[in-house]
């Protein structure tokens, strides 16, 4: 039985500016967002699109400075009413980060195996030992045979691809529940890429855990997700099952973006989408996306859409029926 | 007089071992040739590590290869040289959009100082080109009074691109040039590209990664592994029926629609 | 709804790019720009003429008609803090200038060109590094005679591979960025994208550097007076002022010595200051 892992119920960001005396500048926009234990939600987005500061306002992370408004609930707990001590349990034990970098989130003079079991013994979870032995089966079960010889290894003798999987493992020492992936295969050969998330997958599967993928590939997202979420200029466009979307997306945005990416099986004029994606803080009024989009109307400037059910999955836009479903041919 | 622009014959490159305890030197490119047919767009596509950079980076002239032929236009090439290909024979784009403009320069006077080097016009028929080759690259002759910071990364490299064309080139030689731009964005500048090339007579050499933009964007590919060319042919045939176990796998890896990841397509299983 | 913000227990920190106003750094550069109007106007608004002796008048202390005191032979202590500060700031000066500008194009060389030139310069740094500045000095007062000269050519000698240094490395940041490889390739000499392209972008560290140079050179040129082998005496000068005033110090009369030392701390320590919050922005704001 699924139940909620983490509820994002309207949360919305405002960073300070970077100037001293500019105003706060809207970086999330009203995103709403669940995800389920055993299952896995793709955030995919631009830049601009606020998908980074969500996991960050998830983790806790965010700046300094930052106002959030709404409420971020784990197991049903509204996490921005921890204390320091409650934040950094949270932080030890429920949910694990993996990195776009992993070589800027190593320490290049410690030791695989010590950087393994450095966080949970110091959150004193397990003893030194057992500590070890986790890692050392964990490392095996993504993969890394020789589990022995790469513990004493430093960083920089693993190439990115095993150190993202080390990474993984890392993710998982702690036994969280939810696991927030934040564009972990972009800087990894596609070969590897493929590899690595076929890992993440069957971890997450084997384990039950909750998973929010950060991309900006929606295949990718499509291939390692069960619902997708379209974020633009801040907000969540579409949400819904990787079918629904991904078949036939009901959101202007969506569609653009299916249709400008360019095919390995045919050379076409690309339908590129007009102009470039906005920050949340860009947006006047109305639509974030009416500068772009086709379908634009008047009702689109004047008026901000908001999220509902439309064909089986939420939109927010004025004009979901409009939307032309990219031809897509099967691989 | 023959229909090829470039023929570059088993090239060879490697580089110095940095350290004692290295061996002879990484052979980064080995044994390379391949024809590129006037007009045309030539794909080279590999992983990391696979000596398509550094190939593009020698023809370009920015690194110097001690064996190999080059032959650009008929006229032959020596390539134990740097920089001795001739601006208006060849340009480059390159990857990053930000590093590729001097930050205190603006994007126009950037622009004007190639013309200055490169040409015998004047200043009016300088600003004239300037704004021309901007219109011609989707931007604004506006756009010559902006910083590039004041840019964003597709418009930067639109910039880039109608700097690279400033002096007329021959032959465009563009490394990984959409792969640090946002999807929707990276469309445009492949338009933009493909306009290009049917309204001039430039030739392409475009170095990605990304199979579904070669697709796009070149007539022909080779296919790179460990500095070796595994496979090469017109890019429809390529990638649609490839011969070679390295094509095919590079091909299974890429997301697209029903794609599952799998494992064991890398190198070895742990090993990467 | 609450809109209770998580803010409230931030760890992260995005940094801003400092475009802020920094109190210290505003306070040093005051500092120094007073300290430099002094060197200029000195001589102008000092009430004696500095090297107006009055033998009679000798050793006295603070009065009203000698706010400072005066000196063992009657110089009045204030007009010649004041106008010593033109060779105090003269000397280092022209030596941040010869240094800064030798360092510089040396700097840029070594990044520019690489190979045999960058490491046979930077031998030749390696040891003008192992030779201390006050040393430097005393080799050419012994070789050359004492004097304002001798020591600031001296010290401009040994200054130049600490800018060199640092010049190097921020050229070595700038060549490595693809417009640098777009300009070559577009048929740009070698010539002038360093002088146009690279050593613009560096212009910030070479100030920087200057600016804390200068507080060392006040340093070494203040002690090689001191020491007797800068300005000579009866010139005013901070440095020489401190060594004259040892005398006075055994009588118990601390204002020559002190107030010329105090004056010399105050304009190393600003410059300094000024120079590293300099140095921190230039960093920063890559």
């Amino acid at each position: 039985m699924k139940h909620a892992l983490l509820e994002i119920d309207g949360l919305s960001v405002d960073l300070l500016g970077r100037q001293r005396g500019d105003g706060l500048r809207r970086v999330i926009h009203d995103v709403s967002l669940t995800v389920a234990s055993g299952e896995s939600v793709g955030l995919v987005g631009e830049s601009g699109s606020g998908k980074s500061m969500t996991t960050k306002a998830v983790m806790g992370l965010l700046p300094r400075g930052a106002r959030a408004n709404g409420a971020l609930r784990y197991h049903g707990q509204d996490i921005s009413g921890y204390n320091r001590k409650e934040l950094s349990a949270y932080r030890a034990k429920q949910i694990a980060m993996i990195y776009q970098d992993p070589r800027a989130h190593t320490n290049p003079l410690v030791k695989i195996g010590d950087f393994l079991i450095e966080g949970v013994v110091a959150a004193k979870l397990m003893s030194r030992a057992d500590a070890r032995e986790r890692a050392h089966d964990l490392l095996q079960s993504v993969g890394i045979t020789d589990a022995g010889r790469r513990m004493v290894q430093y960083p920089h003798e693993l190439s990115g691809g095993l150190l993202q999987r080390v990474m993984i493992v890392m993710a998982l020492m702690s036994s969280p529940s939810l696991i927030l992936a934040d564009e972990p295969t972009t800087a990894l050969d596609v070969t590897v890429q493929s590899e690595v998330v076929a890992i993440l997958a069957e971890q997450i599967r084997d384990r039950s855990l909750g998973m929010l993928f950060i991309t900006h590939d929606l295949d990718l997202a499509a291939a390692i997700s069960d619902s997708l979420a379209v974020m633009y200029a801040g907000a969540i466009v579409e949400n819904g099952s990787v079918k629904a979307i991904y078949d036939s997306p009901r959101h202007p945005y969506t569609a653009g973006l299916l249709a400008s990416r360019p095919s390995l099986h045919e050379v076409k004029r690309l339908q590129a989408i007009p102009g470039r994606p906005l920050s949340a803080f860009e947006v006047a009024g109305g639509c974030a996306f009416a500068s772009r989009c086709p379908l634009a109307s008047q009702r689109c400037l004047d008026e901000r859409p908001v999220m509902r059910e439309v064909d089986g999955r939420e939109v927010a836009c004025h004009h979901p029926q409009n939307v032309e479903l990219p031809t897509r041919r099967p691989a | 007089m023959s229909e090829n622009i470039l023929e570059l014959r088993n090239l060879r490159k490697v580089f110095a071992a940095r350290s004692a305890g290295m061996s002879a030197g990484i052979v980064a490119v080995d044994d390379v040739s391949f024809d590129v047919v006037r007009g045309s767009s030539l794909g080279i596509v590999g992983e990391s590590g696979s000596g398509k950079k550094t190939t593009a980076r020698i023809i370009a002239g920015l690194e110097t290869a001690a064996a190999g032929t080059l032959d650009i236009g008929g006229e032959s090439v020596d390539m134990s040289r740097r920089f001795n290909r001739g601006p208006s024979t060849l340009q480059m784009v390159f990857q990053d959009p930000f590093g590729s403009f001097d930050p205190r320069q603006r994007i126009g006077a950037a622009i004007d100082e190639l013309l200055r080097i490169g040409t015998r016009l004047d200043r009016t028929a300088r600003r004239a080109r300037v704004a021309d080759l901007l219109e011609q690259v989707g931007l604004n002759a506006s756009h010559a009074e902006e910083l590039p910071r004041n840019l964003s990364g597709g418009q930067r490299q639109r910039a880039a691109i109608a700097r690279a064309l400033a002096l007329r080139p021959r032959i465009l030689i563009l490394d990984e040039a959409v792969s640090a731009l946002d999807v929707s964005v990276q469309a445009q500048v492949l338009n933009l590209l493909a306009d290009i090339r049917r309204d001039t007579e430039i030739t392409y050499l475009f170095v990605s990664h990304d199979l579904a933009v070669i697709r796009q964007i070149s007539d022909r590919c080779i296919v790179m592994q460990a500095g070796r060319i595994v496979e090469q042919g017109t890019t429809a045939e390529v990638l649609t029926d490839p011969q070679e176990e390295y094509t095919k796998r590079l091909l299974d890896a890429v997301p697209r629609p029903g794609w599952k990841p799998g494992r064991g397509l890398a190198h070895n299983g742990s090993g990467t | 709804m609450t809109a209770v913000p998580v803010s409230g227990v931030r760890l992260a920190r995005i940094s801003t790019a400092a475009r802020r106003i920094d109190p210290i750094l505003a306070t040093a550069g005051v500092v120094c720009a007073l300290l430099v109007l002094l060197a200029i106007a000195g001589p102008w608004i000092a009430p004696f003429p500095p090297n107006q002796t009055d033998v009679l008048a000798a050793s006295q202390g603070p009065s009203a008609t000698h706010l400072l005191g005066t000196d063992s032979i009657g110089r009045d202590i204030l007009s010649r803090l004041l106008a010593g500060a033109r060779l105090s700031f003269l000397g280092p000066g022209i030596i941040v200038v010869l240094s800064t500008t030798l360092g510089t194009l040396f700097g840029i060389a070594c990044a520019w060109w690489g190979g045999f030139v960058d490491s046979m310069l930077t031998k030749a740094f390696n040891v003008l590094f192992a030779i201390p500045g006050i040393l430097m000095a005393l080799v050419a007062a012994a070789v050359f005679g004492a004097g304002f000269w001798a020591a600031v050519l001296s010290l401009s000698l040994v200054y130049v591979p600490y800018v060199a240094r640092v010049i190097r490395s921020a050229a070595l940041q700038e060549r490595r960025r693809p417009y640098v490889e777009a300009c070559q390739l577009a048929g740009m000499s070698g010539l002038r994208i360093c002088s146009r392209h690279v050593f613009g972008n560096v212009q910030p560290v070479v100030v920087a550097q200057a600016t804390v140079g200068f507080g060392s050179a006040l340093m070494d040129f203040g002690a090689a007076s001191f020491l007797g082998i800068g300005v000579q005496p009866p010139q005013a000068e901070w440095g020489l002022m401190v060594s004259d005033g040892r005398t006075e110090l055994l009588n118990g009369a601390l204002q020559q010595s002190l107030s010329a030392g105090a004056l010399i701390v105050l304009s190393v320590v600003a410059f300094n200051v000024l120079g590293e919050r300099l140095s921190d922005r230039t960093g920063a704001g890559r």
